[in-house]
This record gives C-alpha cells, sequence and structure tokens, in this order.
C-alpha cells in the first residue's frame, strides 16, 4: 500500500464540508455513508487519482487542499451514475461542479483548461477558426449549400468571461 | 367466567413459540396461519448461525407439536377477517380458506400431486427454483401434512377438466364442493408474528436481478444448499446447471437505501457468513466473496464466527458495495466492479454467482392486518410500539407482536420476543382449569409382564403407497405366524378413524394387550395410536410402531419380492420388541409455587413482575443497596432518549405496588439444592450475615454486565481527559464539558480482540449506539465541539440506521484498521489514526478521549456451579439452545434473561426478562412437573459409583449423591430428558433406559439378522437417531430416494444411546455391517450425545480390528433431517463396501475368535 499522507488535524478546514453543503443544491454532501456505490459504479475510474467516495470522504474530513488540487474533479465526465445509484442521493455529480467552480475561483484549474479559456476569449471559439482551416470549412459548407458560420461577438464573449470570474484566469495566464 | 383463548397470527417460529408457552402455561390458543403449513422462513433455511444446526431438523419437532398439542387449536390455510370487542374480549372471524381436499380423510400420502398434470407451477417455498403442482403439499416436513388445491391453477376448477387427483386419491378426500368459511373466534388478546418479506431486487436495476440468470436472493440461495431443495443440496447455478465455484455475496441490497428500506435489515450479514461458511463445508473448492460496508453481528458469539468464516474457512471480505454487474453472455459469467474501501481503489472481479442479500420489508398485507387490528405501523412499515424500550407492545391495549413483524430479527431473538410476548398477553387471560383440560379416559387394563403377550399387527395398505410396492396381504399372513401375535390384519389407511376404531374393538374382543402398526413413520403418527390404545384401556407404552412406507415401500419401488421380504424382517423385529415392552408411566412432581429471581437489574425486575402479577410469590436478590442495575448509570436510554432515572423510578413504582415481591438487597444466594420444582436456597446478606431459607419452584438469573474499564488502553485511568462512554455520559448529565473543545471517541476498546488479550473476543453489540447517540447530543448541546469518531464497523439496530445518519453529517467519522495511537505528553493528548476513508495518517490533539468498552458479565461462575448450569468461554450463561432456547438453562427449572446472557440493549433485555418469566410460569401454573417416561433408571445394586453417568449427562439428571451413606448413583427422573447416553456408558450395567432398554433392543439386532426368506447378504443393521438420521430416513421416504434393501434399521433416541456392546452383539449375531446414523457435530438434540457416539466408534474400531472383523463394516455417519438424498448415498455406498468384503460368518456359527489374537491383545 502507498505511504498515507501525513496531515495534523489542525490543518484540516473543518468549515469545508459547510463551504460546499451550504450551496444550493449540495447538502446532500453530509449524507454520504461511505458504501462505496459511487465508485463502483463510475465510469471514469481508470484515469481519476481519488475515487468518487474518497473525494467525499475527503470533503468531509476537511481535505480541502487535496480536493481541489486532485484531477477527480476534473476527469468525471458527469454522467450521474454516482447521482443515481446512491442509495443516500448524494449528488455528486452536482457537487463536482461545485468543487470545479471553486477550485476555478482559487485559481486551481489544470492548464488544459485555463488556456482553453484564454483560447475562447481571444478567439470566440474553443478552436480557432482561422486561416487554413476556415477557408476549408467554408469551401465545404458552401458546397453543401450550408449558411455560413457568424463569429461570435468577441466583446460579449470577453464580458462573460470577465464577470463570471475566469478573467482572473484570463490574465494568470497572460502573465506566464 | 374468564376468557381462556388466545390468538397468535402468524404460524413461523415466533408465531409457534408463542403458542406453545401460551399452551403449556394452560391458555386455549387459537394459531392462524395463512398458508397450509406451519414453519415460516425456518422452514425454508438450510442452517442457521452461528452454530450451523440443520434448520428444519431443530424446527421440525416444534411445528409437530404445535399441532399436536391439546390446547392449540391450529388452523393453518386460514386469514384473520375482522377484529371488534376490545382486550379481554375480541371477537375475530376467521375465514378458513377453500382447501378443495377434506383434510379430515388426507392422509397426507401425496399421490394425488404425483398424478397432477400441472407440473410447472413455481414453488413458493423454493422461491421459484422448483416446481410444484396445482394440488400439492408446499414442503415435505409441512404440518400439518394435508393437501390443498391452487384454485387459480387447478385444470378442473379453471377449465373443468382433468379431475385426475379425485380418481387417485384412494381416501376419497377431494371435495370440489368446498367454500370459504368465516369462523368467529372470541380471545382475551392476540399476538401478531406474521414475519416479514423481501424486496424485489430488480428494482436496483445495477444488479439485472431477473435479468442475469445467475444473479439470485439469498433465500433462493438457501434452497440451492438445502439438501431437501431443488437440486438436492448441489451448488448448481441456474444458467447452465453447472457447479458455482467462485460465488459473490452483495449486502444492503435495497437496505440502508434513503429511496427503498431507510433501516438496517439485521441478520443479512450474519446469514452471508453462514452461508458462505456452509458453501465452503460443502465444496472446499469454491471461493466465497462477500461484498459489506458494515458487518453487522447482532448476537452472541456471532463476531466470533465472523473472525472464524474469515480465518479457518477463508472467505473474502470486501470493503465496498459493488455498484454495477455486468454479464458475459457467452457464459453467464458475471462481472463485479467493486470500491475497495481499505485501498480506496475500484477493482471489477469475475464471478459465476452473485447472491444478493435483499431488504427485509414488511408483510405485503401489513398494512390491512393493522388496520383490522387498529394497530399502528411505524415510518418503515413495521408494527409499531410506543417506545424503544418496548418492543412487544402494540398501539392497542391487549394486542402484542413479536419477530420480524415489529422489526427484523433472527430466529433467537424472535423466540425471546415471542415467549414474552405470551407472558404479556396471558395478563388478560385466565388458564383453563386442570377439570377442562383433562380428558376423560377409561382405567388402564392391569398388566404383568409374567403374563402372556397377546399381540395385534395391523398392517397399513396406505392406498398404493404401501400395498403397491409390496405384497401387504402375504405380510398378514406371515405376521400370524410370529410367536405371540394373536390376530392380524391389513387396513386402507391405517390413521383413518375406522382402523382406531377396530384396533379399539379388537383389543377388547381378543384380549390385547400389546399392539404393532406397521405403517409410514412413527415420527409423525405413534402418538395417534398411542392415543387410540389408551382410550381402549392399555398403556400407550404397550404399541410398536412399524415403519414399512419411508423406510421400506417408498425407497425400494422397483422390487417387490425383497420390499415385502424387508417388511417381514421389519415387523418381526418390530413384535420381537413389543413383547419385551412394558407399561410405562409419566414421572410427576410437585412444584412449589414460589420463584427466585437472581439480580435485580431491568431484566430482573421485568421477569418479577410478569410472575407476581399471575399471582406467585417471587423473591428478588440484589448484591447492591438499590434495584435497577445499570440503568442507575445511564443518562439517557436510546434515541428517544428516555431519561433513565424517571424510567427507573416509573417502573420501581409499578414494581413496589406488587405486594407479592420481596426484595433483598445487599444479599447474594449462598447455597441452592435440589431440582425443578423444590429447590431449597440460602440467600445470605452481605451486610448484616444474617442468612434466610427459601424454597422456590423455579429459578431466573438475571445477574447482568458491567462496563469494562478499560485499564492499560490509552492511558486510561493516567489522565481524568481519557474516560469511558458511561463516564462520558455522568459528564453531560452534570453538564459537565465546555464548548469547544475537541472530543475523540475510540470504539471497540477492549472488545473485537481476536486473540482476547487485554479485551474481549466478541462484540458488545450496543456501543456504536451508545456513542451515536453521545455524539449528537454532544453537538446539540456544545455546538461548537470538534468531534472525531474512529470505528471499525458501525453497527446500529434497524431503526437507529436513521441517527448515525444524522450523526455524520456533523461528526468526523474515521474508520481504522490499525488501532489508533494515543500519546500523553504534558497533560495533552495526541491521537494518531490512520484513516482508511481518505488515505491519510491523522494525527489530533484532543481534550477528551471516549472509549467504547464492552459489557462484562458479572461474576456467573460461583451462580453457576450453585446451579450447576453452564457458562460460555466468554464467562455469559449458556442457554439451552442458542437458537430456540434462548432463555432456557439446560437444566430444567432454571431460566436466564438479559445481559447475563449476552450483551444486548434495554428492550431486549426486557423482552427476555418477560420471557423467562413465561417460561417459568410454565410449572407454577400447572402446579405440578411432567416429565415422558423415557429415563434412566439405576440399580442400586449394581452401581460402583464410578460417575460416568454423570460424565455425560447434559441436563445435571444423574449422578452420586455424596450426602447419602450409601455412595450409589441417583437418576433425577424430572431432568432426565430420555438420551440413555448415561446407559451407554455405565460400565456395570447398573442403568436401564426404560421404553429403550437392553431387553428391548437385543430382540431387535438377533431377528434384524436373521434373514430366512431371501438369503441376502450382506445384512446390515442401522442404529439411527430420532432426531436427524432418522428423520433423514424419512425424508429420503418422502422423497422417494431409491437405496439397496439391506438395511434393518432400528430407531434409538439419540446415537449417545448406543453401547459398545449393542455393535459388537450385531456382529455376533451375524450381521455384515452397522451403521450408525447420528446428527451433525453441534446439532444433537441432547447437546453432545452423538460425541460420546463418536469416542464409542473409535474405541470400537480398534476392537474390531483385535479381534479379526474389518473394521469398514462398522460405519458412523451424520445425516441431517434434510439431507434425504444423502441419506440413501451413505446406505448405497455402505452396503457397496460391505458387499465386497463378503459375508461374515453364518450366525450360529458364532464368530471363531481369532485365538492367538486375543491372547495376544491379552498379553499387551
Amino acid at each position: 500500500m502507498t505511504q498515507m499522507l501525513k496531515k495534523n488535524a489542525n490543518e484540516l478546514d473543518h468549515n469545508f464540508r459547510y463551504e460546499i453543503s451550504e450551496k444550493v443544491g449540495a447538502k446532500s454532501l453530509l449524507k454520504c455513508i461511505q458504501c462505496g456505490v459511487c465508485s463502483s459504479g463510475c465510469t471514469v475510474t481508470e484515469y481519476v487519482d481519488l475515487q468518487p467516495h474518497r473525494v467525499v470522504a475527503s470533503c468531509l474530513l476537511g481535505l480541502k487542499e487535496e480536493v481541489l488540487t486532485s484531477n477527480a474533479i476534473w476527469t468525471c465526465s458527469l454522467c450521474h451514475r454516482c447521482t443515481e445509484r446512491c442509495p443516500k442521493n448524494v449528488d455528486y455529480s452536482f457537487i463536482l461542479a461545485l468543487l470545479r467552480n471553486m477550485a476555478v475561483k482559487e485559481g486551481k484549474i489544470p492548464k488544459e483548461y485555463s488556456s482553453t479559456v484564454v483560447t475562447i476569449y481571444n478567439n470566440g471559439f474553443v478552436v480557432p477558426y482561422t486561416g487554413g482551416l476556415k477557408d476549408n470549412v467554408d469551401r465545404r459548407r458552401d458546397r453543401m449549400g450550408l449558411p455560413q458560420i457568424v463569429p461570435p461577438k468577441l466583446e460579449e464573449i470577453q464580458f462573460i468571461i470577465k464577470e463570471t470570474g475566469l478573467g482572473g484566469l484570463v490574465e494568470e495566464e497572460e502573465d506566464k | 367466567m374468564g376468557n381462556s383463548n388466545i390468538m397468535v397470527i402468524g404460524g413461523g417460529i415466533s408465531g409457534i413459540e408463542a403458542s406453545l408457552t401460551l399452551a403449556e402455561q394452560g391458555y386455549h390458543v387459537i394459531l392462524v396461519e395463512k398458508t397450509s403449513s406451519v414453519g415460516g422462513r425456518m422452514a425454508q433455511l438450510d442452517k442457521t448461525f452461528p452454530t450451523l444446526d440443520c434448520s428444519i431438523c431443530i424446527l421440525a419437532p416444534k411445528m409437530v407439536e404445535s399441532s399436536r398439542h391439546p390446547n392449540i387449536e391450529l388452523l393453518a390455510y386460514s386469514e384473520v377477517e375482522s377484529v371488534s370487542g376490545s382486550v379481554g374480549n375480541f371477537k375475530v372471524k376467521v375465514k378458513k380458506k377453500a382447501k378443495y381436499v377434506n383434510w379430515d380423510a388426507c392422509t397426507g400420502c401425496g399421490a394425488c400431486s404425483e398424478k397432477c398434470p400441472m407440473k410447472k407451477i413455481p414453488s413458493e417455498f423454493e422461491e421459484g427454483m422448483g416446481n410444484r403442482t396445482a394440488i400439492y403439499i408446499p414442503f415435505p416436513q409441512a404440518v400439518p401434512r394435508k393437501a390443498v388445491i391452487d384454485p387459480e391453477k387447478c385444470l378442473y376448477l379453471t377449465k373443468g377438466a382433468c379431475q385426475l387427483c379425485e380418481k387417485e386419491c384412494e381416501a376419497n378426500a377431494i371435495n370440489w364442493e368446498n367454500q370459504d368459511e368465516i369462523v368467529e373466534y372470541n380471545v382475551a388478546s392476540i399476538i401478531a408474528a406474521t414475519g416479514f418479506d423481501q424486496l424485489d431486487p430488480s428494482v436496483l436495476d445495477r444488479y439485472h436481478y431477473g435479468e442475469y440468470p445467475n444473479v439470485i436472493t439469498a433465500m433462493q440461495y438457501e434452497r440451492l444448499l438445502s439438501a431437501s431443495g431443488p437440486t438436492g443440496g448441489e451448488l448448481l447455478r441456474p444458467s447452465d446447471k453447472k457447479h458455482a465455484h467462485n460465488i459473490a455475496f452483495v449486502s444492503c441490497v435495497g437496505s440502508r437505501n434513503e429511496d427503498l428500506c431507510a433501516y438496517c435489515s439485521k441478520f443479512c450479514c450474519m446469514y452471508q457468513t453462514k452461508e458462505g461458511v456452509v458453501t465452503r463445508e460443502h465444496a472446499p473448492d469454491t471461493n466465497v466473496t462477500i461484498f459489506f460496508n458494515d458487518t453487522r453481528v447482532i448476537g452472541k458469539n456471532q463476531e466470533e464466527f465472523i473472525e472464524r468464516a474469515k480465518n479457518e474457512y477463508n472467505l473474502i471480505y470486501y470493503r465496498g458495495i459493488p455498484g454495477d454487474i455486468r454479464e458475459n453472455p457467452e457464459n453467464h459469467n458475471l462481472y463485479v466492479k467493486h470500491a475497495n474501501l481499505d485501498t480506496g481503489e475500484v477493482e471489477t472481479s469475475e464471478f459465476d454467482l452473485v447472491v444478493l442479500a435483499n431488504a427485509v420489508i414488511p408483510r405485503k398485507d401489513a398494512g390491512d392486518l393493522a388496520k383490522i387490528l387498529r394497530i399502528e405501523q411505524n415510518e418503515f412499515g413495521f408494527f409499531k410500539t410506543e417506545e424503544s424500550t418496548e418492543d412487544l407492545k402494540s398501539t392497542r391495549k391487549g394486542i402484542y407482536v413479536t419477530g420480524s413483524c415489529q422489526s427484523p430479527d433472527d430466529i433467537a431473538n424472535s423466540v425471546a420476543k415471542a415467549s414474552g410476548a405470551a407472558a404479556l398477553a396471558a395478563n388478560h387471560a385466565v388458564p383453563l382449569t386442570p377439570e377442562e383440560m383433562e380428558i376423560e379416559l377409561p382405567p388402564l387394563k392391569p398388566i404383568n409382564t409374567r403374563d402372556e403377550p397377546r399381540i395385534g399387527v395391523f398392517i397399513c395398505r396406505c392406498g398404493i403407497n404401501i400395498a403397491g410396492y409390496m405384497d401387504v396381504p402375504d405380510l398378514v399372513e406371515y405376521a400370524k405366524t410370529l410367536p405371540n401375535v394373536v390376530y392380524s390384519m391389513e387396513n386402507k389407511y391405517s390413521c383413518s378413524q375406522l382402523t382406531q376404531d377396530i384396533i379399539k374393538e379388537k383389543i377388547e374382543e381378543l384380549k390385547l394387550n400389546r399392539v404393532v402398526v406397521a405403517a409410514c413413520t412413527p415420527r409423525t403418527h405413534e402418538p395417534l395410536f398411542q392415543k387410540t390404545i389408551r382410550e381402549a384401556g392399555l398403556n400407550e407404552y404397550l404399541f410398536n410402531f412399524v415403519s414399512i412406507r419411508e423406510l421400506d415401500s417408498w425407497v425400494h419401488m422397483h422390487d417387490k419380492p425383497k420390499a415385502t421380504d424387508k417388511a417381514k424382517d421389519l415387523i418381526r423385529m418390530g413384535v420381537a420388541r413389543v413383547t419385551a415392552q412394558k407399561p410405562e408411566f409419566k414421572i410427576k412432581g410437585e412444584v412449589v409455587p414460589e420463584a427466585l429471581v437472581v439480580g435485580g437489574g431491568i431484566a430482573g425486575i421485568s421477569a418479577a413482575m410478569e410472575i407476581a402479577s399471575k399471582g406467585f410469590r417471587v423473591h428478588v436478590v440484589e448484591k447492591e443497596a438499590r434495584l435497577g442495575g445499570q440503568l442507575n448509570l445511564i443518562y439517557k436510554i436510546n434515541f428517544d432518549r428516555i431519561d433513565s432515572k424517571q424510567y427507573l423510578e416509573t417502573t420501581l413504582n409499578e414494581y413496589n405496588k406488587m405486594k407479592n415481591i420481596t426484595t433483598y438487597l445487599n444479599s447474594e444466594v449462598a447455597d441452592i439444592k435440589g431440582s425443578i420444582g423444590d429447590f431449597k436456597v440460602k440467600l445470605i446478606n452481605n451486610k448484616d450475615k444474617k442468612t434466610t431459607p427459601l424454597n422456590v419452584g423455579v429459578i431466573i438469573a438475571t445477574t447482568g454486565a458491567y462496563e469494562f474499564k478499560p485499564e492499560g488502553w490509552y492511558h486510561y485511568g493516567e489522565n481524568e481527559k481519557v474516560m469511558t462512554q458511561l463516564e462520558l455520559s455522568e459528564k453531560l448529565r452534570k453538564g459537565e464539558l465546555n464548548d469547544g473543545e475537541t472530543l475523540v471517541f475510540i470504539h471497540c476498546v477492549g472488545s473485537r480482540q481476536p486473540e482476547g488479550g487485554n479485551g474481549v473476543t466478541y462484540c458488545s453489540l450496543i456501543c456504536c449506539s451508545e456513542s451515536i447517540r453521545h455524539a449528537l447530543f454532544v453537538k446539540e448541546n456544545y455546538p461548537k465541539s470538534n468531534i472525531y469518531v474512529l470505528y471499525r464497523d458501525i453497527r446500529v439496530g434497524t431503526d437507529e440506521e436513521p441517527y448515525y445518519w444524522k450523526a455524520r453529517e456533523n461528526v468526523n467519522y474515521i474508520r481504522f484498521n490499525e488501532y489508533p495511537e494515543v500519546e500523553l505528553k504534558n497533560n495533552k493528548l495526541v491521537v494518531d489514526v490512520k484513516d482508511i476513508l481518505t488515505q491519510v495518517d491523522l494525527s489530533i490533539e484532543a481534550d477528551k478521549v471516549v472509549l467504547s468498552t464492552p459489557l462484562i458479565p458479572y461474576d456467573t461462575k460461583k451462580l453457576g456451579e450453585q446451579i450447576k448450569c453452564a457458562r460460555d468461554q466468554n464467562g455469559f450463561f449458556l442457554e439451552a439452545h442458542v437458537k430456540l432456547r434462548p432463555v432456557d438453562f439446560a437444566t430444567d427449572g432454571i431460566y436466564l434473561a438479559g445481559t447475563c446472557h449476552g450483551p444486548k440493549g434495554i428492550a431486549d433485555s426486557i423482552s427476555q426478562g418477560r420471557a423467562a418469566a413465561a417460561h417459568a410460569l410454565i410449572p407454577l401454573i400447572s402446579g405440578e412437573v411432567e416429565n415422558e417416561p423415557l429415563v434412566s433408571v439405576v440399580d442400586p445394586a449394581l452401581c460402583i459409583a464410578c460417575q460416568k453417568c454423570e460424565e455425560v449427562c447434559n441436563f445435571g439428571a444423574i449422578g452420586v449423591n455424596f450426602d447419602n451413606e450409601i455412595l450409589v448413583s441417583e437418576s433425577n427422573p424430572l431432568l432426565c430428558k430420555g438420551c440413555g447416553d448415561c446407559s451407554a456408558a455405565c460400565p456395570a450395567g447398573a442403568i436401564t433406559m426404560s421404553h429403550f432398554a437392553d431387553n428391548q433392543i437385543y430382540p431387535m439386532i438377533k431377528e434384524a439378522v436373521k434373514g430366512e426368506f431371501v438369503d441376502e447378504r450382506p445384512r446390515i443393521i442401522a442404529f439411527l437417531c430420532n432426531w436427524c438420521s432418522y428423520a433423514g430416513a424419512d425424508t429420503c421416504g418422502v422423497s422417494r430416494f431409491q437405496y439397496p434393501t439391506n438395511i434393518r434399521p432400528i430407531r434409538v433416541m439419540c446415537t449417545g444411546r448406543i453401547p459398545k456392546r449393542f455393535i459388537l452383539q450385531a456382529f455376533l449375531e451375524g450381521a455384515d455391517g452397522v451403521l450408525i446414523g447420528g446428527c451433525h457435530i453441534g446439532d444433537c438434540h441432547y447437546l453432545e450425545g452423538n460425541y460420546d457416539m463418536l469416542r464409542r466408534y473409535n474405541e470400537v474400531h480398534e476392537i474390531l480390528a483385535k479381534v479379526g472383523i474389518n473394521p469398514d463394516r462398522f460405519r458412523l455417519e451424520w445425516v441431517s433431517a434434510s439431507e434425504g438424498k444423502r441419506f440413501s448415498q451413505v446406505v448405497t455406498d455402505f452396503v457397496e463396501t460391505v458387499r465386497k468384503l463378503g459375508p461374515m460368518p453364518r450366525t450360529g456359527d458364532k464368530i471363531e475368535p481369532k485365538k492367538e489374537k486375543v491372547k495376544e491383545v491379552a498379553k499387551a
């Protein structure tokens, strides 16, 4: 067995469980009895560092840092199997979404995600719609009689990103 | 005029137990059962945990008793329609459903279902794993053994064609005109014991029950394991009928689930372990994996059982409930994906059979019955009781609940609760007077043993069940030629009323003084004929039953001449035996109408009050200065937070009002002498040393238990910040906690220590609830405190689960596999624990460390020796039977209740106290004790006072009395259970076993090997114990499993009865082989008789080798009542073995002792 992480109880964030549960729709976090059904039905078990039941246990114990920096919260495919099967109706999928938000707020977001945000911020597209790609696509759409793609209004997108707090991420990313 | 009637609804083990307790006390019981047989769930089980008793073997005698008891009116295939009136005078309308079979005529032979063309109806009893017919008897051991017609499936009743059963039934029992019938009863009180249903697991679609053939329920698995089940006990999986080698058990299927069953089903963890262990015993090459969250043990010795399952039987326990099962469509194997909570990882394993522990749910019609009875149901649908300390009183006066209809419960608890409910129900009724119970019988004809025996032999044709497979007229003619037989005849059905009248007539007319009936089996029909001859003025014990159906016609269906010859032998053996039989009389003793209760805790108080309320004097001895035991130390009881002090005060108020209770405080028992009915007791007051002599009829031990003080654990005793849960409760009472502190609760301190060590091996059962209660209380009253609960498994009762859930919301639950460490430095406590849930090694600075420690029994040794009652390895008193007699000691007249029996909560202690009272009331009410005359009798002239008998007796019934001048053994006929072990053990031949005496068995041995008809060899004598192997032979017959005709069975009550001389005599007479069949080790009806047989078997083996007889000619086999198939296999195999060895020297030639060998032995 791998070496266990050593922790002192005063390093735990005892408020973490309430920080999550007080959010609308997340009260169910507190109901977990650690049976393991969520993990054993999970579709991405092979790819996560913390299995779902462990994420919940860690939230309850106050291991905030460990939870927010885990890849588990980002790897989830949001298939909702865990939520559907949980005997205690813990809405794990929803809680994960909240955890993602919290992680982002604290700037704990995997590079892949933040660079995607920068791309959207700069282009209005996840995949930049310019140059050879644009020519290619436009030609084919034309051939099939499809209308041209109208680029989104970049200022609007940038406004939304700034307003929702993703702006910090962008600046951070640009600083690097 | 008082009302003596009490109604019991439900004929499962709980209903049977309640009925028998009441009937024995002298109340008239109306037992209403919905199906056509009593037995309930327990009849379906293969084994019971933790002792692995064969379930039907221990249940069947109770089933038979419930149908035969003169004070029980059994209404099978009936339902309660309506109830009006009130306590003391309920008017109950019962619907007797149309059976389409006249039960008075039906003999239960089963010929009808053999012919019924509707062969593919899924059997309810087999959980759909096997089939039944439209006219059917639900299972081989059914009581009453009568057929019913399923009107929805019967071809005639649905389509108007067929009627084959009617043609087949020679008893003319089919009645197509049969209609539902409503009967009204007036009863004083009602006990509901309607049991439970199980959740259909197909609602949890992730397990694909009903879709994948190899996903089955635990009850279906029980039927697979059962020797009388659809596969004959072979572990064949449904998809391809091949042996399963890799089996997974999934816990909590629907239980502990917010949407389905928001409670714990309580007994699944234990039956899974049992099924796993039985599987490994059946087929050691099978892998068993159990997926669980918390293993929940619910009773005595069960923690140890799980440990044994892990270590000795190598069951694999995985912490983590599977979330997904997928099937390999090619071979129907199953992939189970599961989290491993010990490592935090997820794994997938392949199995070839998956067994689901589906949740226990209230009966589907529980709501209807609740409406009829006007009682409430709790939030889960089980019948409600007023508060958590009460398990038996429903919400309506005069109606009581017991068993799993109140809350899921195992057999032992259901039985205890049933007797407790009986005690309460009896408070509203008056027992029948002796005159009302007395049946008028003619005076007995004087029989002198020197009179010439005049024997009548009645041979049953049983329709075609016997007559079809052997030549009955030939048997009749043959019987007439036997010595002392003056009359012989055949009857179409010997059990019919017509035959009873004929038997009585012939006894008068021909002055018969002994009767032999050759028919089905003595296990079901002997009492009927005994009653008949008694009505004709003959003593019941001048009768002998010869089984020629179960032991002959049904097992040799393809060889009429040989079956006929065997029947002749059996009848000849029976005639030889009955010639030596003599009248026997029931043994009676008077009962002093007073009771002694040792221990004044809540169990003792409850017991005393129940006995006193029936008008008997009770003496309660308490060694402390006050009554109440542990209740004095507890702050709040259970989750409804009953104030313990107040509760005790209210109870004691009631108690003190009872004028016929005498309390002796600061006192102990100094000495006890005597036996049931008449105990001479000396009490001593520890303060003034005064002694009080008492004379009581019964004794109840309720000596209790206390919280273990864990010296040596976690600095307990060194620092006041370390305390036990009970000490914390005192602090909570006084409000001595400060808000904002960090509390660490550590569970299982000193309990569940497999090696013992500084602690005990058992689980104390109540500590988890106590810890949760305290955590919730602290959080409510000191909201800023921070609590860590360090636990192994959380074990809470059914309805306590929601409180556990609530506690988890605001408390840090940390699960450990390695015990935490506590460091004490400069008055600072630091707890170091490895949490497997988060895989974090945590160190916590604690303000208080609270330890959950086990209950330890108070000194039971001294009292145990005084009352000659055994204790288990943990110092708790040992009950007579773990499952079926939880409040009785093996010694009659002494009972136990509460925590001296094992750790338990307050409600259970109270129920047990009442149950012990109910059993103690049986001799008190009747005023006399009666015992069957099957008892040992010592000839003082022969006794050498070697005490061998004392050694083998498990009931303290025999032994040397050192108070006498002449040292000889004395047998107490009131305590003797009739196993005969002492008689077999006696080296001086001083002990006679009445009705199974040597001079009655020897003639049978002699006749068994005569074989003057067909010179068929080998000739084998089989000694079979009444309770298991003889019953197994019966099951074999009922199931029509065939075996060779070579064996001649001799029934004894216990294998312990068989002395070495019987076996040697059999060989001396010329038997080619001797087979002994007994109960499986641990299953013995007389506790340990089969162990003594095993020892004698080994000794005889050595002797045989020395005198030149191949020891392979002698075999000992354990065959249980359900192992019919196995019985036929054992016999077939043994006959083959002996056949290969060739015949022994002929009868009359006697064995030439090999002189040289004998000399050798003598020299050695």
